[in-house]
């Protein structure tokens, strides 16, 4: 077990993290000196692939005194997902200079040399990404100010120059094969991470892939663009998080996996409603029938994620006991599978 | 679906709360606590867990062992009859298999319905028989999806 997969952190972890970040910075921050590491804290996240921490630095730099509060984001092994940093990052950078509202990325530290783990690091955003929101009154206006901004966060993600912005770190797709290579990657994860044969799942997989979508474009997909993965604020949606699941796709694929029933964005804006300003602030149009499909491969997507997490479990690399029980998550996906295409 | 196990599941989340939860706990009540409840937890993750083969041993061993007495003891009529028909009901019902028998019968019905996909996908799509089983299959998944729900109900909401 590694200190990123522990629950609680201790007091010894943190003050080890500290000591290792005021070492590393010295190679990231060119020229800086006395850098000082304070108020490290992790943050509390429902996220299973990263574990954040927060953090304010201090440093000396031509004779100024500088400083900025940052966020470290730390790989978890054995997680409910297989996903690297690199791309992770990069795409942020994309993403930051091309306006979509991201948190800056700082460094990255692939080799985990400053705490153990690999991670890296972004700058501190104001916000929230509690769900409580979802539980307020059906007329309070920030349930629909936030579900707004999340159809524009879209909109200025799905629209952002991939091609110019010269994305190399990502597995080019085309309109044609966009939905095919996540059925495709989706579809080996499953054959590697099941636990025993599961028909129903082989049944989903046959029947999407009977089915392909072509894309109406290829765009930067987040691969997890969904409400408790933002920030928010009284001024709205101040960042997406989460972006260990980027990849190039089907815009699609973001909206209908903003829809799924635990966070969908219908209990807070109808689907038409999200769907009319996604398209005024992109330019883009919603193919009902494209949109189903995503739907459904949303479904069994989320149940191989969840299945993975139950084998990360059940074979010991992790001791995360939300990963514990997952594997029950399948009948209830299925299940609405199932209606959904009867 | 059948795995995690429940002593697979069991045995793990003895390990993580040992690893992860245990080492913080300082108060020693808390630790007691604790620990009691992972060993049983390990208990139920072991054959504690897996009753019905036990059940059906003793069961089955009580009604042999009566079987004989029966003729050499005198019961009141009406119990006489009733315990005769307990005991033939008892030796004459099928022996009932482990958990793990099950399981790995469950797994390889599993990957035969796997392999009869896979045989339904190579028929002609005009196959007449391709159309009629597909339905027959999808009523099948649905009917298992239902039952699994029935034990797996924690994130029916999801």
């Amino acid at each position: 077990m590694t200190n990123a997969d522990r629950p609680v952190p201790d007091a010894d972890t943190a003050a080890r993290f500290r000591a290792g970040l005021e070492r590393w910075l010295h190679t990231q921050i060119e020229g800086a000196r006395d850098i000082v590491v304070d108020n490290l804290e992790p943050i509390s996240s429902v996220g299973g692939a990263r574990r954040p921490w927060q953090f304010d630095v201090r440093y000396a730099l031509e004779g100024e005194e500088r400083g900025l509060r940052a966020v470290m984001l730390v790989k978890v092994p054995g997680g409910q997902l297989e996903t690297v940093l690199d791309p992770e990052f990069a795409a942020l950078r994309v993403l930051h200079a091309h306006g979509v509202p991201t948190a800056r990325p700082l460094w990255i530290d692939p080799d985990g040399v400053a705490c153990g783990d690999p991670c890296f690091f972004t700058e501190w955003v104001p916000g929230t990404a509690s769900l409580d929101l979802m539980q307020r009154p059906v007329d309070d206006p920030q349930r629909r100010a936030v579900a707004l901004g999340m159809a524009d966060v879209a909109a200025a993600l799905h629209t952002v120059d991939w091609e110019s912005a010269g994305v190399d770190f990502l597995p080019i797709v085309t309109r044609e094969t966009a939905a095919l290579a996540q059925l495709d990657e989706w579809e080996d994860t499953f054959l590697r991470q099941r636990m025993e044969p599961l028909p129903v799942l082989v049944y989903a997989f046959a029947w999407l892939r009977d089915r392909v979508p072509v894309a109406s474009r290829v765009a930067m997909v987040h691969g997890d663009f969904r409400f408790g993965n933002i920030l928010y604020d009284e001024s709205g949606v101040t960042a997406m998080l989460d972006w260990e699941m980027v990849h190039l796709g089907d815009p699609l694929e973001d909206l209908a996996w903003a829809h799924r029933t635990r966070w969908s964005l219908e209990q807070l804006l109808s689907i038409d409603e999200f769907i009319a300003r996604y398209t005024s602030a992109s330019g883009l149009a919603v193919d009902s029938g494209a949109f189903h499909w995503h739907r459904m491969f949303a479904e069994v997507k989320h149940t191989v994620i969840s299945l993975t997490a139950a084998r990360s479990f059940t074979d010991g690399r992790t001791t995360w006991m939300r990963h514990a029980d997952r594997a029950s998550m399948a009948a209830p996906f299925m299940a609405r599978f199932l209606r959904a295409t009867a | 679906m059948i795995h995690p196990t429940p002593a697979e599941l069991l045995a793990r989340i003895a390990d993580a709360l040992t690893e992860t939860v245990l080492p913080e706990l300082d108060a020693a009540e808390t630790r007691i606590q604790l620990q009691v409840a992972v060993l049983i937890l390990r208990r139920l993750a072991g054959p504690a867990g897996d009753r019905g083969p036990y059940l059906d041993a003793d069961t089955r061993d009580v009604a042999a062992t009566v079987d004989t007495w029966l003729d050499r003891l005198t019961l009141p009529a009406r119990e006489a009859v009733a315990a005769r028909d307990l005991v033939d009901e008892v030796l004459a019902s099928p022996p009932l298999p482990t958990t793990t028998e099950l399981v790995a019968r469950y797994e390889a019905v599993q990957a035969l319905l796997v392999d009869v996909q896979r045989a339904l996908h190579e028929l002609p799509p005009e196959h007449e028989d391709r159309a009629a089983i597909d339905t027959e299959l999808r009523a099948l998944l649905v009917r298992m999806v239902a039952r699994e729900s029935e034990i797996h109900t924690t994130y029916s909401a999801w």
